[in-house]
């Protein structure tokens, strides 16, 4: 069982590797852009106007309402379909899935920043501002770096939804990790030893990520 | 003797409600001004006009011959842009009763961010200049400490180091004492008549009588949005004239 597992294991390691590296790169972009747009948006929410607070929350509440696996196909064939009609050029799968999970992680990054600023007292801006410092000044040195203390853990729990959200997309045919290890079990009937291999290779994933917020979490809580 | 801060004819409003309701108010360079009354009185509200953390609505205040929160066109208000606000505000340094330091910086940190971001100090000068307050108020041996750190005492001095570090004209104290433990307070307003003795110039809103009476050059009592009775401290406070005076300085004996 494990002479089998291990002999096709070694074969199959180019495609292994290069599926793997697919999920890696799919993944780490989709959480920076979609913290990098979350964090604007959940800005915007914090300190706009009610126009814009109110085209956010509408934009956080459909997308938040639209299951995982719903939003990949939307964009893989709805914008796709539009994007053809009026721009003459598709997205790739891999490109429709970044799209997709990013737009999910900034729906969630969103809130967890509006809240995380509007749970800072009123005092903090306050003594920011009596001191001199301007509006910019004030979210940089003041509001953020408390903000994103309060926002990493459950920032950690987003972007491991995204590394597991990965796997959806063997459903647009994106060669990533699992699909891969899917026809490899398939093909060699070793499903117990391709499942239970890619359980620990995804943990590893995103215990990596953990391990990363548990450093930030120590290196900025000086508190 | 110049005057430092002219107010005139100011109005303020929440929503439906008038908080300040045409106050009168001029303060002397070295003058210590401390501002009494009840809950509600306006007090909080007019100091907070002061640095622009509140808008007013009518009414004129002046520090230093510089119009403040508002530019006069010809005779109507216009306003002025944030950065301009904030330049205004730096003329003034305030403490707040909850003290608001900045809980992800140390006391040395608290005190050079306005140094080094607003006076664009390097940040060696910023240091020095930093560490110097801290001393000033005591607490030189914890500059590297944090807010959670430290007493409540310590960090209302830390909070005043932060406010003189930037070389106000004017020292606004919003109820400083009054979070405090009464074993805390003592070193408080040390700090505050020594600051006072050296000539600085002070608008002290507290419920603190001992400092109204030995620290201030003149009292003034708040009422309903307005000043009611004004004076030296040792004639207003033990021969008040007006009947809301005499009530609060009654309920005010401890």
């Amino acid at each position: 069982m494990i002479e089998d597992f291990s002999n096709t294991l070694v074969t199959a390691t180019p495609f292994l590797l290069g599926s793997l590296w697919f999920t890696i790169t799919i993944s780490a972009m989709s959480i920076v852009i979609g913290t990098a747009i979350g964090l604007l948006l959940g800005l915007a929410s914090a300190y706009g106007g009610w126009v814009t607070r109110f085209l956010v929350r509408i934009y956080v509440d459909i997308v938040r309402g639209i299951p995982g696996l719903v939003k990949i196909f939307t964009v893989f064939y709805l914008v796709n379909a539009l994007l053809s009609e009026v721009a003459g050029f598709t997205l790739s799968a891999m490109a429709c899935g970044v799209v997709a999970l990013s737009i999910h992680a900034s729906a969630q990054v969103s809130e967890m920043a509006r809240g995380a600023i509007q749970a800072l007292s009123k005092g903090q801006t306050e003594a920011g501002k009596a001191i001199g410092l301007r509006f910019w000044q004030v979210q940089f040195y003041v509001i953020y770096p408390q903000a994103i203390r309060q926002i990493l853990p459950t920032w950690v729990t987003s972007s491991t939804e995204i590394v597991k959200g990965t796997t959806l997309l063997s459903l647009i045919s994106v060669p990533e990790f699992f699909i891969t290890i899917r026809e490899l079990a398939a093909r060699e009937f070793l499903y117990i030893q391709f499942y239970g291999f890619a359980m620990i290779v995804y943990f590893l994933l995103n215990f990596s990520i953990e391990l990363l917020g548990a450093h930030l979490e120590r290196r900025y809580s000086r508190y | 003797m110049q005057s430092l801060l002219k107010i005139n004819g100011l109005h303020k409003s929440f929503g439906n409600l008038e908080v300040l309701k045409g106050i009168d108010l001029e303060v002397n360079q070295g003058q210590v001004v401390s501002i009494i009354g009840s809950s509600g009185s306006g007090k909080t509200t007019l100091l907070r006009c002061v640095n622009l953390l509140e808008e007013f609505q009518a009414g004129e205040i002046v520090i230093e011959g510089q119009l403040i929160g508002y530019r006069d066109k010809g005779g109507r208000r216009s306003s002025i842009s944030e950065a301009e606000k904030a330049r205004q505000r730096a003329l003034t340094g305030m403490v707040f009763q909850t003290f608001n330091l900045f809980p992800h910086l140390s006391a040395l940190g608290n005190v050079t961010l306005g140094l080094r971001k607003v006076l664009k100090q390097p940040r060696a000068e910023a240091e020095e200049t930093a560490a110097h307050w801290l001393d000033r108020v005591g607490l030189s041996e914890r500059k590297d400490y944090y807010p959670s750190q430290l007493s409540g005492g310590q960090q209302q001095r830390v909070g005043i180091a932060r406010a003189l570090a930037m070389a106000p004209k004017l020292m606004l104290f919003d109820e400083a004492t009054s979070a405090l433990d009464p074993e805390l307070v003592g070193e408080v307003l040390q700090v505050m008549t020594d600051l006072a003795s050296e000539g600085m110039t002070m608008l002290v809103v507290t419920h603190e009588m001992s400092f109204a009476k030995d620290a201030s050059t003149r009292v003034v009592f708040m009422n309903e949005g307005v000043i009611a009775e004004e004076g030296p401290p040792d004639t207003l406070l033990t021969n008040p004239k007006h009947p809301r005076l005499q009530d609060f300085l009654a309920r005010s004996q401890r």
